[in-house]
Formats: structure tokens, sequence, C-alpha cells
């Protein structure tokens, strides 16, 4: 794959990422659930471009992700989604060299959901400076789980479409 | 793509573990007996301290688009200006050691046990 080729092929899953975003926003808010319950979608792009790519893209979507939350969100939210974002990759990454192919794609989907709130919930600890926020953890780890399992069904679902994305060249 | 699964039966396990884990954490946490007091936070600081027992809606000084509330031994934040609203739909928290957080006001509610006899002060 020539370098144009790539670059063009990150941009495209950085707009699916920004779009899986956009439609999860418009989803109507669901009763009950405490803050910290993120279906958190354009991950599917994400962990699509580490698994089936490289870790090189998978990182650069990451940090365009975390820009784009910067313009329009702001710093304290550009922040957070970039330890989130970074966390979790790293710690996929990390399971996935560790258990090898024993680990299965919907369990990295999940491990990565968890540290995307572990990472956030850390940073969020030391901006407010205080360990308040820990008190958190059992919640984040719940909605990791579940969020997880449903991210990475998803991919599953839609990875015919990335794949077409990707022409075949993956 | 190699011999790696897309999902196994260790995954049901692990996930039932994690929650099962979680779920003993919360509980160890929130075992603790209600709270009496409710700090607010600026950073790290204490800036407002008011008793759990009586019912009442304050703001705290420099703030004025963000509503307190006490009702029924718990607080919550009722009212906040900042674009996500994470703080309000925390509710109310009631639990020693519980708090809801404020992120782009930098607010913190926390829920404390107190017994130093000071019904309220603003420092």
């Amino acid at each position: 794959m020539n370098k144009a080729h790539a670059i063009t092929h990150t941009a495209m899953l950085f707009a699916v990422a920004v779009v899986l975003s956009f439609m999860e926003g418009l989803l109507p808010p669901l009763p009950y659930l405490p803050p910290g319950f993120k279906l958190g979608l354009s991950n599917i792009a994400t962990m699509y471009a580490l698994f089936f790519l490289d870790k090189g893209k998978a990182f650069a979507i990451a940090v365009l992700k975390a820009f784009f939350v910067f313009i329009t969100r702001g710093v304290t939210s550009g922040i957070l989604s970039l330890s989130g974002g970074i966390a979790s990759l790293c710690v996929m990454l990390l399971a996935a060299a560790l258990f090898g192919d024993k680990i299965s794609y919907l369990m990295l989907s999940i491990i990565g959901a968890i540290f995307h709130n572990l990472g956030q919930l850390a940073v969020l600890t030391l901006i407010m400076q205080s360990g308040y926020a820990l008190w958190y953890t059992p919640v984040l780890l719940t909605a990791g789980v579940i969020m997880g399992s449903v991210t990475g069904t998803l991919l599953r679902i839609v990875m015919p479409a990335f794949d077409r994305i990707s022409g075949g060249t993956k | 793509m190699g011999g790696r699964s897309f999902a196994s039966k260790t995954d049901i396990f692990v996930s039932l573990a994690v929650i099962l884990l979680a779920a003993a954490v919360y509980m160890l946490f929130s075992r603790s007996t209600g709270g009496s007091y409710a700090e607010i936070y600026n950073g790290n600081t204490v800036i407002k301290r008011v008793s759990l027992s009586a019912d009442q809606t304050f703001t705290v000084d420099g703030y004025d688009n963000v509503v307190f509330e006490v009702k029924d031994g718990a607080a919550a934040f009722k009212q906040s200006d900042c674009p996500d609203k994470i703080c309000v739909r925390t509710g109310y928290i009631k639990n020693n050691g519980q708090s809801a957080v404020c992120l782009p006001n930098r607010l913190t509610l926390r829920i404390v046990s107190g017994n130093d006899g000071a019904d309220t002060y603003t420092g």
C-alpha cells in the first residue's frame, strides 16, 4: 500500500469514527443510566484499524478523534478523549501480545472499553486533584463490560462495510 | 486473520467475574452508613459544607449558575451551566465518600461523615 493510499484510508476510517460518534449523540439518552455508560460507537473504527490494519493507523485515528473533540467540545473533553483512547489501545495491544490468538475479539473489545473508562478516570482524578472519583470505578467496570460487548458485536456486524472501504487491501 | 475467534466461552466467565467484582466493590463502598454533611470542593479545596439534615437549595460564591440541593438526607447538583450535565445526571447521593463531579466548573460535591460539630462554614 503506498503512502497516499495509507493516508486516505486512515482519513476515511477517521470520518467513519466521527460519523459514528455523531450518530451516537442522536440517540435519545437512556434513562436510569449513570454517567459513564457511553456506547463509544466510534471505537468500532479504532478497533477495526487496530485488529485488521496496523497499530499506527489505530493510534492516528484515536489522536484525530481527540483533536476533533477538542475543537468541538473544549480542552477538558479533548484530554479525556485522548487519555481514554490511548489507554484503551495500549491495553488491547498488550492483551493481544500476551494471549495471542487465545483471546477473542470480543474480549479485546471489552478490555478496551474498560480501560477507555479507567484511563479517563485516571486523568480526571489528576485534573481534579482528588481521589474521590475513584469511587466510580465499579460503575465504569460494569459499563466497560456491557458497552465493550455491544461495540465488539457491532464491529463483527459492520466488518464487511469496513472491508469494502479498505478495498480488499487489508 | 489468524486463528483468533470472535468470541469464546471464556469471555462469559471473565465478564461475569468482572461484573461480580464491580458489584462487590460497590457494595463495600456503599455499606458505609449515610453521611451527615455535603462538602463542595473547588479543585481540592473545600469551599462550602452543609448539613444533610435540613432540606435546602444553595449556590457557592462565584458559581451563581450551579445550584445544589439537599433533600431527604441526600444532596445533588440540581442545575448547572456546564454543557454535559454529567453532574446533574449523577443525581442524589447520600453515602459517605460518594461524590458528584462537575468537571467544566471544577466543582465536586462530596458526602462526608463529619463529626467536628460545625454546622456550616464557608471558607
